[in-house]
């Protein structure tokens, strides 16, 4: 859903940035977004707090408590997919295995639950 | 009695109500372990996570205290690694778990519960609070209830199929008879029905409404918006190293 919300806001973004938080996402403040995702889900304690303040200087407490929200819930929703070990359905790989390649998603391990990919 | 009242900014409700039943969750009687053995658990998993520095040092309260609990080494052991990565996880552990004594039910639900208590952490962690103080343990039994109508549908455990195929079962458990509210993602521990119940409460307050899932516009909050919320999954998901 990056690249579909980013093309209907006109957005060009960058999806290396998801590999590679180094690089300009193309998404406002994506540079704060990013930083605070690999700090709070990183093992550098130090690391959180700058990110943190970072963030909510550019975006603001409301914005800290969302991404917050969201690394949580992904932080479920991986741990579930990836030790249950369940398939991608045939619909969202359809239109995934360009950038599914190019960024190297399928040589994840998870990627194996997936056979038909 | 608020949730986050060290937090100096407001949380939105639903996030806090998610929240507060997903703590009292872990400390109340689940379906295949006791309210001990669950609060024994997140205890492991937040062990697990300091130790590999994924959320600060815990306060004395919620240091580890887990040997009174008759909860087997086979589940702290699974806790322990989904608490701190699945990146690298293939059938082998799950199969190793159940080689272990772990019933495949007992295995979903250890995998559910650190599941969403990892989320929990990592949003205390996220606003600058310390992780939550679990409750007291709850008497009780579990209900050891397995969902009839589960079946394989390709992942290493059995789940409730989404629409008719899953009848009755599959409505209680993703609140619809839509095939299309029940993607594998909330379909992986559907073999213990409670902890997707707990989790479509969590991802409702969270991240996002599933009937709004494809408008490219929704955030559940103005101050973000939709290629920043997505943005954020996605780097967590590339940390993750989660295919689907």
């Amino acid at each position: 859903m990056l690249r579909a919300s980013a093309e209907a806001k006109n957005i060009p973004v960058n999806i290396n940035a998801t590999i590679d938080s180094s690089l300009d996402s193309g998404v406002e403040h994506g540079d704060v977004l990013l930083r605070f995702v690999d700090a709070v889900c990183g093992p550098d304690n130090l690391a959180v707090e700058p990110a943190r303040t970072a963030l909510l200087d550019r975006m603001g407490p409301a914005a800290l408590v969302e991404a917050a929200a969201i690394a949580a819930n992904f932080s479920t929703n991986d741990r579930a997919a990836n030790a249950i070990g369940i398939p991608l359905e045939g619909m969202f790989l359809e239109g995934s295995a360009t950038y599914r390649k190019e960024l190297g998603i399928d040589d994840y391990p998870s990627a194996r639950n997936t056979p038909d990919r | 009695m608020p949730l986050y009242p060290d937090f100096e900014y407001p949380v939105r409700d639903v996030i806090v109500n998610a929240h507060t039943a997903a703590l009292a969750s872990f400390a109340a009687p689940g379906t295949w372990w006791n309210a001990a053995q669950r609060r024994a658990i997140v205890t492991e998993a937040r062990d697990a996570r300091c130790g590999a520095g994924l959320q600060e040092p815990l306060d004395s309260d919620l240091s580890r205290n887990v040997t009174d609990a008759s909860l087997p080494k086979a589940a702290r052991e699974v806790a322990r690694q989904v608490a701190i990565s699945t990146n690298d996880l293939d059938q082998s552990f799950f199969d190793q778990a159940i080689a272990d004594g772990l019933t495949d039910t007992e295995y979903t639900e250890t995998v559910g519960v650190v599941a969403r208590a990892s989320a929990l952490d990592v949003f205390a962690r996220g606003i600058g609070v310390p992780s939550r103080a679990l409750p007291t343990p709850q008497g009780g039994e579990p209900s050891r209830q397995r969902p009839a109508s589960a079946q394989n549908e390709g992942a290493w455990v059995q789940s409730i199929p989404g629409g008719r195929r899953g009848g009755q079962e599959a409505i209680d458990t993703y609140g619809s008879d839509n095939p299309q509210a029940a993607p594998f993602v909330y379909r992986a521990l559907s073999l213990v029905p409670e902890e997707v119940k707990g989790q479509i409460r969590n991802a409702t307050a969270q991240y996002i409404r599933l009937e709004e899932f494809m408008n490219p516009e929704f955030t559940l909050d103005p101050s973000i918006t939709r290629p920043q919320v997505e943005l954020v999954a996605a780097r967590v998901s590339v940390i993750n190293q989660c295919f689907y």
